[in-house]
């Protein structure tokens, strides 16, 4: 083992490092254009295989849309006709015809496991069929009682309709029947799921993943003028430490309390190269910045701008002009009062408390050209925080009687980890599940104007000499040309998602191209590049940037912000100023 | 110490955290019922970006048709009116 060494020395320090001036011959051989190309490719090939093949079932979407217009003039609440037919339009999905699933399949990641981690990767008919059968009793039972309730509701809503609506008892009744039966439609679902369980092996598929990406990428560094042959060699051993980070991720407590794939890739790979340290011949594989921008490139087609408008005006205001404030605030305190040791962990700190976590940290590490080990600490201390605002903030609204409206704003607006979100609202109803989902999905967003916001600020005044004055040429020299990438990308599917029409945008895009193949593959990229990041860091270089606690402090002082002026903001738009749309919902 | 050692100790100390510090969860009030609700609606709490999981689409949809075809008695109130929590 003598040809090993603690961390590499070939890869950056950074996660990006800026381009510098464009020639023609840079569009092929620096990373930043190449992971533009290859990310535009798996877009392109994407769009080609969902596009042209719309689902039979979206011949359908008008006449629901129909039933959902016809039920709503009628009576004053949601009837059951009103339920179907949205529950109905909300099952068309493009990924969810034959290739679709043939593709998710074969990019799928490990699956979940308790004690037996070979679980994550095979399951045996038997096993299939052992761990389905407890359930089966349960989800005959909840099919019966969904059926009582469908009765109970039917019935509660013909005698309604019986009083054309008019009594405001009998609506009531009505009312309160529907939602019993959602509940226990919902419940019965679930109960379904867990009582078929289906066998699988992913051995085969993971082999065929490995061989795809290695010779995807290799072809990428080959026209950069890099051996084709040395990253081919190395790449499957980080494939091989990104499965495991993937598999940690599955586990059933570590999925509990939402520890992802970042932190395990990460932890995985430092464990390697700070014992017996990363071997020579797989550092030609360690390509963080590739992957993450190719990675990066890809997220960009997923903000889609049309989708601020999910939750209507309020949601804009809330989550549009409370985070820029926190994020720019806790950036100055953290600069003026905490005086953080570097203005890149700084801005990364800032970002992933602030708009989304780890999502949000890649994005703004990658723009201002933070180093790895910040990028690191941020989705670190992000998940501390994450784990205890996840069960803390539904017990906080719990005891205060929050509607559940408003503690859905509340936690979509300030739990960090998107995922986290949805389990806190599930935790304190399934009202304040959708409303925080939704709510991190606008918030989510804006990953793409912070990227490009911080960028433009990097290169403009952070990155300059006192007193120098920074022309347009030079901050275009020195732009990360991904973020190019990325934002055509974002602004390209968006224009799509607007011409296509909201719901058919819904059926092909977001649960085509986007859900049905590049998310699957741009993950896949993270965890390449989060296991790399390990495979490249240095545990000692950790110490400075814990002195004094800092980065603790900021990431508390700022999440206090957050948490206070999102409730304030949550309470005053939507049950004050837009209270009607409150209602709506 | 032998590097092997130390992966040794390294992969030791993982497996505490995850079997170990994890199943403390438990004993936490309130983190045991989050797990059974995580559980329940089998969501992804470790997600990064909201296509990564399926309550996000489920969640936003609702909402749209809710806001698209309002039913009628819900439609909006004229600006001013009291609905406080």
């Amino acid at each position: 083992m003598a040809e090993t060494k603690t961390y590499s020395q070939t890869e950056p320090d950074h996660v990006t490092v800026e381009s510098g001036k464009i020639r023609l011959k840079d569009l092929y051989t620096k990373e930043d254009w190449m992971a533009i190309w290859m990310g535009f490719l798996l877009l392109i090939i994407g769009s080609f295989i969902y596009l042209p093949r719309p689902p039979e079932k979206a011949a359908e979407i008008p006449k629901y849309n129909a039933i959902m217009k016809e039920e709503a003039a009628k009576a004053p609440f949601k009837t059951i006709e009103w339920e179907n037919a949205s529950s109905a339009k909300k099952g068309i999905r493009a990924r969810d015809q034959d290739f679709g699933k043939t593709i998710q399949n074969f990019l799928a990641a490990p699956s979940d496991w308790k004690t037996n981690p070979l679980d994550a990767i095979y399951r045996s008919e038997e096993a299939a069929k052992a761990m389905s059968a407890p359930f089966k009793e349960a989800a005959d039972k909840a099919k019966i009682a969904e059926a009582a309730a469908l009765a109970k509701a039917k019935e509660a809503q013909a005698a309604a309709a019986a009083a054309e609506f008019k009594d405001t008892t009998l609506n009531a009744q009505a009312e309160n029947e529907i939602k019993e039966w959602l509940t226990a439609k919902g419940k019965s679902s679930k109960a379904q799921a867990k009582a078929s369980v289906k066998p699988f092996n992913r051995t085969p598929y993971l082999i065929g993943i490995c061989f795809i990406f290695a010779v995807f990428f290799g072809i990428g560094k080959a026209i950069m003028g890099e051996s084709f042959g040395k990253f081919v060699v190395g790449f499957p051993a980080v494939f091989f430490i990104g499965v495991l980070a993937y598999m940690a991720e599955t586990q059933e407590l570590m999925k509990h309390w939402g520890f992802g794939y970042p932190l395990w890739a990460i932890a995985f790979g430092m464990l390697i190269s700070n014992t017996i340290g990363t071997p020579k011949w797989i550092q030609p594989a360690v390509q963080t910045e590739f992957f993450i921008k190719t990675g990066l490139v890809l997220l960009g087609a997923e903000i889609l701008l049309n989708k601020i408008l999910a939750i209507g005006t309020p949601g804009i205001f809330v989550a549009w002009v409370v985070t820029p404030i926190v994020l720019i605030t806790t950036y100055w305190f953290g600069q003026n009062v905490v005086k953080m040791p570097s203005k890149t962990l700084n801005i990364t700190i800032s970002a992933d408390m602030s708009v989304c976590g780890v999502s949000a940290a890649i994005a703004t590490a990658a723009a201002c050209r933070a180093k790895k080990e910040e990028l690191t600490l941020a989705i670190g201390l992000s998940m501390v925080f994450t784990a205890v605002c996840m069960v803390g903030q539904p017990a906080i609204a719990r005891l205060t009687g929050m509607p559940e409206i408003l503690a859905g704003a509340w936690m979509g607006g300030t739990i960090d980890s998107t995922g986290a979100v949805a389990a806190a609202g599930a935790f304190y109803g399934e009202k304040a599940l959708y409303v925080a989902a939704t709510f991190k999905m606008i918030q989510n967003v804006l990953i793409g104007a912070t990227a490009f916001g911080v960028a433009v600020y990097w290169v403009a005044k952070v990155d300059r000499t006192p007193g120098q004055q920074v022309s347009w040429w030079e901050i275009w020299y020195r732009f990360p040309k991904f973020v190019l990438g990325f934002l055509f990308a974002s602004i390209f599917f968006s224009i799509l998602d607007q011409n296509m029409g909201k719901d058919m945008s819904a059926v092909m895009i977001d649960q085509g191209v986007l859900r049905g193949f590049t998310r699957i593959s741009r993950e896949w990229f993270f965890v390449l590049a989060f296991t790399c990041i390990g495979l490249d860091t240095n545990f000692r270089e950790f110490g400075h940037y814990f002195k004094g606690g800092k980065p603790v402090i900021l990431y508390a002082c700022g999440q206090t912000l957050d948490l206070g002026l999102t409730l304030f903001m949550a309470w005053l738009m939507f049950y004050v100023v837009f209270a009607g749309i409150t209602a709506a919902m | 110490m032998n590097r092997w050692l130390k992966l040794f100790i390294g992969v030791a100390l993982i497996l505490f955290f995850m079997f170990g510090i994890g199943s403390l969860s438990k004993f936490i009030p309130g983190a045991r019922r989050m797990g059974q609700v995580i559980e329940a609606y089998n969501i992804r709490a470790t997600a990064v970006y909201y296509t990564d999981f399926d309550e996000s689409y489920e969640g936003s949809e609702s909402i749209r048709h809710s806001l698209e075809y309002t039913p009628r008695a819900q439609e909006l109130p004229p600006p001013g009116a009291d609905s406080s929590p």
